[in-house]
């Protein structure tokens, strides 16, 4: 490890000065000249057909420069796949959710807009609604999308093996059913976007977490050419998944741009957040698992009911995902899997960090100590009898590379005193141990997951690098840096990055699935490799020496065995560029080496590598009050390599926290489609005070194909928290909790049922 | 936070405040502690004021003093400084522990302890922006009908502010003010269960401040249940005081609540309980059950009444063991 010098340390953030001083800019800061405020009028129902709208009182308002209703739209739907689409930019015909967006305007400041979105007159017509997946999937309930009658969306079937020989060859066979909320991503920064345009061409600076993928949804929906687009991603505060694709905020400012030719802000709300823009799907979980009286898994049997919502959005992706995460962790030849989407009239659901694996394996991981708990055996003893092992193809075609799942179990056992703590048993306390993989890339949706990158020195030594990845508040720029100074042989703070903005050509699908580090980093690392070797060739030209000789290293360049030899990496760039008209420009290209999943089948490599984590939660419970105090959470990650362990930590604590958030006492409340509790106060994210010791450890397994060895992990980090927790509440109260999430009083409820009554202490 | 345009005053003195009230068209201002209450309802057009009249610049509401036997607390004391008072600490522990508890450090810092004692009560179907989905108006906002109860005759939204709790127990009074002079009423007579009005206060009114008894002198302490440690109103606050007595045992205790209706409340069952008892017996579940018999909480915030109603008697058998000498 000694001969890196910029990779595998500590390195705060290179942005981390600006955003602490406030300095850093974000989309809400853009102004421009001559630049309107929008604001989107929204559904109060849940589900209506919209017989018509009178704008003529708003577009009258003094200061307002337009209206936009569907009418004014292409009316074209967008969504996951062409054929998955069914959302429209803004509504047409009919809303499904309150908070729909069904009209925007433009005007000269918030005042006249607002006022204007209170003169919009909407004619509905209101139409029955139905708030829960199993009542939607039932005869009768009220169609929400014409196109699918009973409501469900998408429905995947996997079977990998054969289920019912893997039930047969099983000593036991237990069935367990689970329930999950509704979480809200609650990103710091909301929903923003600018929007200009001039001489046919439009730019908009949105919070993206793929500016490539908003340009498509653009282009579609607006009907311009892609390359008439330029989608620009601005520093970001937050992203979770809750930014995938396009918003009405970015339909409705482009659209209003391109009407009154000003450019055009729009910002949603703290309460346009929690109503309109996306929620991790609540499911309902029934695993039927079959196992031998050692505790080898032999067959499992699952069904998902998620509440999709109104619309598609990644739900389908969610829900293959989810099956997928069933085969993947632990050796298990027989695998059944049936998903369904079902549309309701709540808030849509989409992509959250853990992207359906989540709750399967709060299932799963529930259910794996309910197995260990019947047979009698240690929690962690039974996961490591069964975790895959490098070298292991799934039942589901995953091929295990680089695995060090068994090394984190190991790890948080030792490190939070596990045995000694399950030995010494204190009614009210309790330990409980979960663990997760995850895709480092994910090939489902496009042909290709691929990412490329441009690394151009400049005569001063600096280095402009070029990347098509959006940092969306993961530090991902500054874990990219470190990749291109490593691979080149200059300091960190030369690398000046340039990201995220398609009018450079260096594109990227976007920040999901954990793949930012693996597939952006391969390419960063693969343009770096090639500035260098352009470099070096002029060099050994030069100097005649051979190629291999020359190396860089914190700028200063050496050719082995010839200390006469020596130039720094500033100079070698300027005499190039200024005496011999050479530029040096570096170009990585990277596509994942994984196979696309055959939705119907679920079959498939999907990633290149895969990540593992586990992790041990101590909590306290108060036995009368029934509030359950989380004292600390100790992770391990296989993240292949830690291109930078403090980023790292960054995320673990950041996702534990929100994983806990998930546990505990985040729910989005709700009464006829309506969000009950829009706010901070009464949506109960953790705060600091919450927040308990976290103690975080990489493993580092050093990935064949990962750059440097790394994987991803930024989503896997929230994965095992909730599980781990409700086992540790098991271990501490002997109730075994199935739905999430497990607020006091719901744990008050469980201590006084089972009481009989009464003192529940 | 885009807010609608108003005037914002911010007297010097009494005699001010009285002269810019005065010209003031009735029900056209609201008058501004902290405003850590204000800002955000304003924010979720909850309220719009034509003006806004800062207390804060006003000297004589922000004295913490001694008046005789009695403590005197000026309105527009930050309750950081309240519960930073030594002389708070010493006299008045409940006072401190309620001041302790509100919101965040930077809400103590800038709300007051008039603003607690005059917050609004609170409703998940009032308290945010009026939007998509809004519901029919309620009482509270103007209509014929309550969410909350169905059925019922007035609204019930839940008065939640923690201060008011302690001073009930401390038998505080308030001094309220206004250009035609000055008037004392008990605490607890300032209230009522009625969650659109919760205070009694006229329009052209002011809270100066509140009067704590330093004689005869009482032990207390004030307990609360949040979800959250912090940024959090309580689900269930609970202050006790009684009388210092060498005998041990409770003379003249005081109960009281926050989070249990549309006003704080003083819990005249558990009152019962406790007279005369000593202070060092345990209080059991079926003690506080049959004293809380009487209590009727609503369906607030998600959580159920019963629980609630369970989180008070928790918070006084705790509370009990707090003031064993
Ligand atoms: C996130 C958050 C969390 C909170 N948590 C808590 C909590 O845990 N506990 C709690 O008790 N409160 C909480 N609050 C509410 C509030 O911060 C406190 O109650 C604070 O004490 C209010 O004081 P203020 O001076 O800021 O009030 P303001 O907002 O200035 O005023 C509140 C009300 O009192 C009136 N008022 C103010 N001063 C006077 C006066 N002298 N005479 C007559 N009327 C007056 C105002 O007109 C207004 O109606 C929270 C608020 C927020 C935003
Ligand atoms: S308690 Fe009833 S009347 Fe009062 S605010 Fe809530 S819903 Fe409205």
């Amino acid at each position: 490890m000694a001969h890196y010098s910029v990779i595998g340390r500590r390195t705060p953030r290179t942005d981390a000065p600006e955003i602490v001083t406030g300095e850093a800019k974000y989309t809400v800061d853009i102004v421009l000249p001559g630049m309107l405020r929008g604001r989107i009028l929204r559904s109060p129902l849940p589900h209506a057909r919209i017989a018509a709208i009178h704008a003529e009182k708003a577009g009258a308002v003094r200061g307002v420069l337009a209206v936009i209703t569907g009418a004014d739209t292409l009316k074209q739907k967008y969504g996951y796949r062409a054929s998955n689409y069914d959302e429209y930019g803004l509504a047409v015909g009919k809303v499904r959710y309150v908070g729909e967006q069904v009209a925007a305007v433009a005007a000269v400041d918030e005042d006249a807009a607002e006022e204007a979105l209170s003169l919009i007159e909407v004619e509905y017509e209101e139409l029955p609604a139905v708030f829960s997946p199993e009542e939607a999937m039932r005869e009768g309930a009220p169609v929400i999308h014409d196109e699918a009658p009973n409501n469900v969306s998408y429905a995947p079937r996997f079977h990998w093996g054969n289920v019912e020989e893997g039930f047969a060859a099983s000593d036991c066979v237990r069935e367990d059913t689970f329930v999950t909320q509704a979480q809200i991503h609650c990103s710091m920064e909301p929903h923003a976007a600018v929007a200009e345009f001039a001489g046919g061409r439009l730019t908009l600076w949105s919070t993206t977490q793929g500016p490539y993928a908003l340009r498509k949804d653009l282009a579609l929906t607006i009907g311009l050419a892609e390359g008439n687009i330029r989608v620009i991603k601005p520093r970001m505060g937050g992203g979770f998944g809750g930014k995938r694709e396009m918003f009405a905020s970015d339909f409705c400012a482009a659209l209003l741009a391109m009407k009154t030719g000003r450019p055009v802000k729009i910002v949603y709300s703290r309460t346009e957040e929690f109503i309109a823009s996306r929620q991790r799907h609540p499911m309902v979980i029934t695993i039927r698992t079959g196992y031998a009286k050692d505790g080898t898994l032999r067959a499992k049997d699952c069904t998902v009911i998620a509440d999709g919502g109104a619309y598609n959005s990644r739900g389908p992706g969610i829900l293959s995902y989810a099956g997928a995460s069933l085969a993947s962790l632990y050796r298990i030849p027989h695998v059944r899997y049936a998903g369904y989407h079902v549309y309701t009239n709540n808030p849509v659901g989409g992509a959250f960090r853990g992207y359906g694996s989540l709750q399967v394996r709060f299932a799963d991981e529930s259910q794996m100590d309910l197995i260990a708990e019947e047979l009698g055996m240690d929690p962690l003893d039974v996961r490591l009898k069964n975790v895959v092992e490098s070298g292991d193809t799934t039942a589901s075609g995953k091929k295990i590379t680089s695995c060090g799942i068994k090394e984190c179990l190991l790890k948080v056992a030792e490190e939070s005193g596990w045995h000694q703590k399950r030995r010494k048993k204190q009614y009210g306390r309790g330990i409980g141990i979960a663990c997760n993989d995850y895709v480092s890339a994910l090939r489902s949706l496009y042909e290709y997951d691929s990412s490329s990158a441009l690394v151009r020195p400049n005569e001063d030594g600096t280095v402009d690098f070029f990347t098509g990845a959006s940092d969306i508040g993961q530090g991902s720029d500054t874990t990219l840096a470190q990749i291109v100074a490593e691979e080149l042989g200059v300091l960190l703070e030369k690398i000046n990055v340039v990201a995220a903005d398609t009018r450079m050509g260096v594109m990227d699908l976007g920040s999901y699935a954990s793949r930012v580090t693996f597939v952006a980093g391969n390419a960063a690392k693969k343009a770096a490799a090639d500035a260098r070797q352009q470099l070096f060739q002029h060099l050994a030209r030069r100097w005649s020496v051979p190629q291999e000789k020359i190396s860089c290293r914190e700028g200063a360049i050496s050719v082995r065995g010839r200390d006469d030899l020596f130039l720094s990496f500033a100079e070698a760039i300027a005499q190039l560029l200024r005496k011999e008209g050479v530029f040096v420009v570096g170009r990585g290209y990277y596509d994942a080496p994984s196979e696309m999943v055959d939705y119907r089948t679920g079959y498939g490599n999907s990633s290149p590598a895969y990540s593992y984590g586990a992790q041990v939660a101590e909590v306290e419970v108060d036995m009368k009050t029934g509030q359950v105090k989380v004292l600390q959470v100790v992770a391990a990650s296989d993240c292949g390599r830690a291109i930078n362990p403090m980023a790292l930590e960054g995320q673990a604590e950041g996702a534990i926290v929100c994983g806990l958030g998930m546990a505990l006492a985040e729910d989005r409340l709700s009464e006829g489609g309506r969000t009950m509790n829009p706010t901070f106060l009464e949506y109960k994210v953790p705060t600091s005070g919450e927040a308990p010791v976290i103690r975080s450890y990489p493993i580092e397994t050093i990935d064949p194909e990962g750059p440097f060895g790394a994987k991803g992990v930024c989503e896997g980090f929230q994965v095992p928290t909730a599980p781990a927790v409700a086992n540790a509440l098991f271990d501490a109260t002997g109730i075994r909790f199935t739905e999430l999430p497990i607020t006091s009083e719901v744990v008050w409820r469980a201590l006084k049922s089972r009481k009989g009554g009464g003192d529940a202490s | 936070m885009h807010l609608k345009p108003f005037a914002y005053h911010r007297p010097l003195s009494l005699a001010g405040l009285w002269d810019i009230m005065d010209k003031a068209p009735s029900g056209g201002f609201i008058l501004l502690g902290g405003g850590t209450d204000v800002l955000p309802r304003m924010g979720q057009r909850l309220l719009a004021p034509a003006a806004l009249i800062g207390l804060k610049n006003i000297a004589e509401l922000k004295v913490i003093e001694r008046e005789g036997d009695d403590v005197f607390i000026g309105a527009a004391s930050a309750l950081q400084h309240v519960r930073e008072s030594e002389l708070v600490s010493r006299l008045f522990p409940a006072l401190a522990q309620a001041a302790a508890r509100v919101g965040s450090p930077q809400l103590r810092h800038m709300g007051t302890i008039g603003g607690n004692l005059c917050l609004d009560t609170r409703c998940l179907y009032y308290n945010q922006r009026q939007g998509p989905g809004a519901f029919p108006r309620c009482y509270k906002k103007g209509g014929d009908r309550c969410h909350v109860v169905k059925g019922g005759k007035r609204c019930y939204a839940l008065f939640s502010a923690d201060t008011p709790a302690a001073l009930l127990a401390l038998d505080a009074r308030v001094c309220i003010g206004g250009a035609a002079g000055k008037r004392e009423a008990p605490l607890n007579e300032f209230y009522r269960d009625d969650g659109i009005r919760s205070r009694d206060i006229g329009e052209k009114e002011i809270v100066l401040g509140i009067k704590i008894p330093g004689k005869p002198v009482r032990v207390s302490a004030y307990l609360r249940f949040s979800t959250r440690a912090a940024i959090d109103f309580p689900l269930a606050g609970l202050a006790v005081s009684v009388e210092k007595s060498r005998s041990g045992a409770f003379v003249n205790p005081r109960v009281a609540a926050t989070g249990i209706c549309s006003r704080p409340l003083r819990l005249a069952g558990l009152e019962t309980l406790l007279a005369g008892r000593d202070v060092r017996r345990e209080i059991t579940e079926e003690e506080w059950g049959d004293a809380l018999k009487e209590l009727r909480p609503v369906r607030h915030q998600g959580i159920s009444p019963a629980y609630r109603k369970y989180l008070f008697g928790v918070l006084m058998q705790r509370a009990r063991a707090r003031l064993v000498p």
